[in-house]
């Protein structure tokens, strides 16, 4: 029996968990440069030390309404273990929650939702115990490898799919 | 994989690499047509493939050992009949080396090469044949390793098993006297592992020529039924006959003081001036392990002032780190002096002295951004290296025969321009020996030398590195050029243009004037290839010519890719940085100004030409709709302000809000953390600590291209 421990956060009133070896750090919302071309869920890059890195919006990644970033919000700094590289990225989420130790058994597998909801962002299910309170709280566990995959990414930066039209985008009279 | 020297692999590799390439360069020095090789140049070459075979052996690598102790073998039998050198031998070790690269490729991948490979059995089979010739056997067919003489060592799979330690010495004609005596008896009760295995300490001893190994009998053997297998009852003593240093000595040796007694005896002064007391012996417990360190010490001091490289090998990672490390202290540093800008005037913090302390950091942490920049910086010799050999195959293949001068190797660059500049060289030195130079019958009918000259040189001017290639060939006939344009439909009219212009046409991807096509060149590709090569890292190529005469071409390269000279400005609720090199011009411009032309867009009448205006949002697409909205869409009485950008030869005008001003940037990578983003060249970190993207101008140019025949198309 194997045990591992998560870090949560939360998204609304849902908590999500994350292998806890792959957090770097958690840092407190920082201004962010956006960058053009992307998927919606990617916000923009950020400095971190020197390397430039890109934050991806939970809420958005998870179709999830918006809200507006506050006092609780940060930047989960991870590294991404992608189908070619590492990266490392920031989740930007609501807040960060606690440290669980979860055993393997403890885990299931997500339950197939039917083509409305997108189970490759899962990874499985665990129910805790608060041993204090006598309540059961579900830890969604994050499957990170698929959040930045470069498949997804390339899809919506097709520049050619992004092309306003001309006539949309300056109001101001031409000289005839 | 061995998996226990996994961590001495990298080492390994790069010190292979460097050998191959050192040892390419002496089978080329010597020259078949002058009869017997120079000594020194095959002993130069026996000396690395026997350290080859003795580093590949001590980490397990058997087949790159096997190898190179095969090409060991012809260059021992070489040394002994140096006349019968002939281009063969130049051959067929060149071929050694080319499988050697491949072997490294695969264990740089992971992979344990084979010798089983096609290439790998030609090369084993071309090898024993030679050996057999010099050693005067006859064509050995199939024969593996038959010809090696007194080292009979088929099946070579148990090389490192039966190799003799006789193998390990170096054949000393010149009676050399050995600089070193070491001798190494191991403990009664030493454990040997496979780590510290006696025969591993001969090997890593053999990369220094050796004199003698000899076997040191203990005082008592006991009977053979007595004898414990666990137990070592010998010991050997070397004799080394180049002049190592002692720190060398010590720290190939530090490893075995715990299983031994080793004492290290200077038979002579070496030149590096070794002032130690010859003759001290050792033993390998806790307090000679303390004296040690104090001489290791005194050796490190003296190794530094004795002229012996004093280099270290550092992954560019960590050189990278430091590099970011300096860029956000200097950030810090900014910050820092805009508080104390900030600061109040009270009497008791003396304001002036303050601001001048933080002036004087600044200047300094400046300093030290540049120097650390300047360690990523490389002579240019190791991208010149591959030149002699590749000259030598082409002109050999092409039957001409071409001189190769090159200089200004030490020119230093960055590495990632280096490595950027390899493939362009490649392409234009090809391109010489091809179309250049003629061949050595039509060379001597026009009063030339029979062989051509090839002259590749580095120089530093200015803020840029020129790498020239030139050659005294045919020359660029302009004429054939414009003939061939035309033809191709890529010149229609236009008589009257200058050389600049009909040069330029070479670099039309698909042009060629070469009549024939050859699997060298001809086909139009590579010049193309090189100069969009070239022109992404900022550089310039520059062609004159005359026609029967020779041709020079310039790369004019930029020192390093890592900090460019930029203008930020801001669009909208962006900024962005554009390179200086890339700006033509910035102008103010009233909206009558500005023509729309029939649904393609709209077009600037600007020093006698027509620039298309494009506003960035056609070709980047942002979620938050505003963030490219320029000022004056909310108040047309702001003027337009528009920067003109070259890209290649295509002119751009793009409205901008603000030119904030201008700066060094540190060009940071998207796709290290994210993914490459067209018309994006990277990013920047700006002084208070935010990122500004970086445009990348020919990139632009050639979205708005075909932004505009998608339209064209779409229109028609």
């Amino acid at each position: 029996m194997s045990q591992r421990q998560f870090l949560s956060f939360m998204l609304g009133n849902e908590e999500y968990g994350v292998d806890i070896k792959h957090v770097h750090e958690i840092l407190t919302w920082k201004e962010i440069t956006a960058i053009p071309n992307t998927p919606s869920y990617v916000l923009g890059v950020m400095n971190l030390r020197g390397s430039i890195i890109p934050i991806v919006d939970m809420r958005r990644r998870f179709c999830m309404s918006e809200k507006p970033a506050d006092d609780h919000t940060v930047i989960m700094v991870l590294n991404l273990k992608g189908r070619d590289k590492t990266r490392i990225a920031g989740l930007m989420v609501d807040s960060v929650r606690d440290v669980y130790d979860i055993d393997d058994e403890q885990i299931a597998s997500p339950p197939d939702f039917g083509s409305g909801i997108d189970t490759d962002f899962i990874s499985g299910l665990a129910t805790l115990r608060k041993e204090d309170q006598d309540t059961e709280n579900l830890i969604i566990l994050v499957e990170l490898s698929q959040l930045l995959d470069a498949d997804m990414l390339s899809r919506s930066s097709d520049v050619n799919a992004n092309i306003a039209p001309e006539e949309e985008l300056d109001p101001t009279p031409l000289a005839s | 994989m061995s998996g226990e020297f996994d961590e001495y692999l990298p080492e390994f590799l790069e010190e292979t690499l460097q050998g191959i390439s050192d040892f390419e360069q002496m089978v080329i020095d010597t020259d078949p047509q002058a009869g017997a090789p120079d000594l020194d140049l095959v002993n130069g070459m026996f000396r690395i493939a026997h350290s080859l075979k003795g580093n590949a052996l001590m980490l397990g690598l058997e087949n790159i050992g096997n190898l190179s102790h095969e090409m060991e073998s012809l260059l021992h039998s070489l040394r002994d009949k140096p006349q019968l050198f002939d281009s063969g031998i130049v051959d067929c070790l060149l071929h050694c080396m080319d499988v050697l690269r491949s072997m490294c490729a695969d264990i740089s991948q992971g992979v344990d090469p084979a010798l089983d490979q096609p290439d790998a059995l030609m090369v084993r089979d071309e090898l024993a044949n030679q050996i057999a010739r010099l050693e005067g056997k006859g064509s050995g067919e199939g024969a593996h390793v038959e010809g090696g003489g007194k080292e009979n060592l088929s099946p070579i799979k148990n090389l490192t098993t039966e190799l003799l330690l006789s193998d390990l010495i170096n054949n000393n004609e010149a009676q050399e006297q050995p600089f070193w005596r070491i001798s190494f008896r191991p403990r009664e009760n030493a454990r040997f592992t496979s780590v510290a295995d006696p025969l591993k300490l001969a090997m890593q001893m053999s990369r220094w020529r050796l004199s003698s190994v000899q076997v040191l009998a203990v005082d008592q053997l006991p009977f053979l039924d007595q004898m414990n297998p666990q137990q070592c009852y010998l010991g050997w003593e070397f004799q080394i006959i180049d002049s190592v240093s002692r720190s060398d000595l010590d720290n190939l040796l530090i490893p075995w003081y715990e299983m031994g007694e080793i004492s290290i005896q200077e038979l002579q002064k070496s030149p590096a001036g070794h002032n130690e007391l010859s003759g001290d012996t050792r033993v390998g417990d806790i307090n000679a392990e303390k004296e040690d360190t104090t001489s290791l010490v005194g050796n490190k001091a003296l190794a530094s002032n004795g002229g012996v490289a004093d280099s270290v090998r550092v992954d560019i990672s960590k050189i990278d780190e430091l590099i970011n490390l300096t860029g956000e202290v200097l950030i810090q540093h900014s910050m820092l002096a805009r508080t104390v800008m900030n600061l109040p005037q009270t009497d008791d913090v003396d304001l002036e002295k303050l601001h001048e302390q933080i002036d004087a950091l600044g200047t300094q942490m400046r300093e030290m951004q540049e120097n650390v920049m300047f360690v990523r910086m490389l002579p240019v010799r190791h991208v010149f290296n591959r030149l002699p050999r590749m000259v030598r195959d082409l002109s050999r293949k092409l039957g001409k025969k071409v001189k190769l001068q090159m200089t200004g190797q030490e020119t230093e660059l960055d590495k990632s321009v280096l490595e950027g500049i390899l493939d362009p060289l490649i392409h234009l030195v090809r391109n010489a020996i091809d179309h250049g130079i003629e061949s050595p019958q039509k060379r001597v009918a026009q009063g030339k030398p029979e062989t051509g000259t090839l002259a590749v040189s580095a120089w530093q001017q200015g803020g840029r590195i020129v790498i020239e290639v030139c050659d005294d060939g045919k020359g660029i006939e302009q004429e054939v050029v414009v003939q061939r344009a035309r033809s191709q439909g890529l010149l229609v009219g236009g008589d009257d243009l200058d050389a600049e212009q009909i040069y330029q046409f070479l670099f039309i991807p698909g042009f060629s004037t070469a009549k024939n096509v050859t699997d060298v060149s001809g086909r139009g590709v590579g010049l193309d290839v090189a100069a969009r090569n070239i022109r992404g890292m900022g550089g310039v190529i520059d062609v004159t010519s005359t026609k029967g005469r020779g041709t020079q071409l310039q790369l004019k390269l930029p020192l390093t890719l890592a900090v460019t000279d930029g203008l930020l400005v801001r669009i909208g609720r962006q900024q962005f940085v554009v390179a200086l090199t890339s700006i033509l011009e910035s102008v103010h411009i009233n909206s009558q100004k500005i023509q729309s032309i029939a649904g393609m867009g709209r077009v600037i009448h600007f020093r006698e030409a027509y620039i298309p205006v494009v506003d960035l949002r056609r070709i980047f697409h942002y979620h938050d709709a505003k963030s490219l909205k320029l000022d004056r869409e909310e108040n047309p009485s702001v003027p337009h302000l528009l920067l003109v950008l070259e890209a290649e030869n295509l002119q751009l005008a793009i409205p901008v809000d603000e030119l904030v001003g201008q700066q060094q940037i540190v060009i940071k990578n998207m796709e290290l953390n994210y993914n490459a983003i067209p018309g994006i060249g990277g990013a920047t970190i700006l002084s208070d600590g935010k990122v500004a993207l970086i445009l990348d101008v020919i990139a632009l140019g050639w979205l708005f291209r075909t932004l505009v025949s998608h339209r064209a198309i779409k229109v028609a």
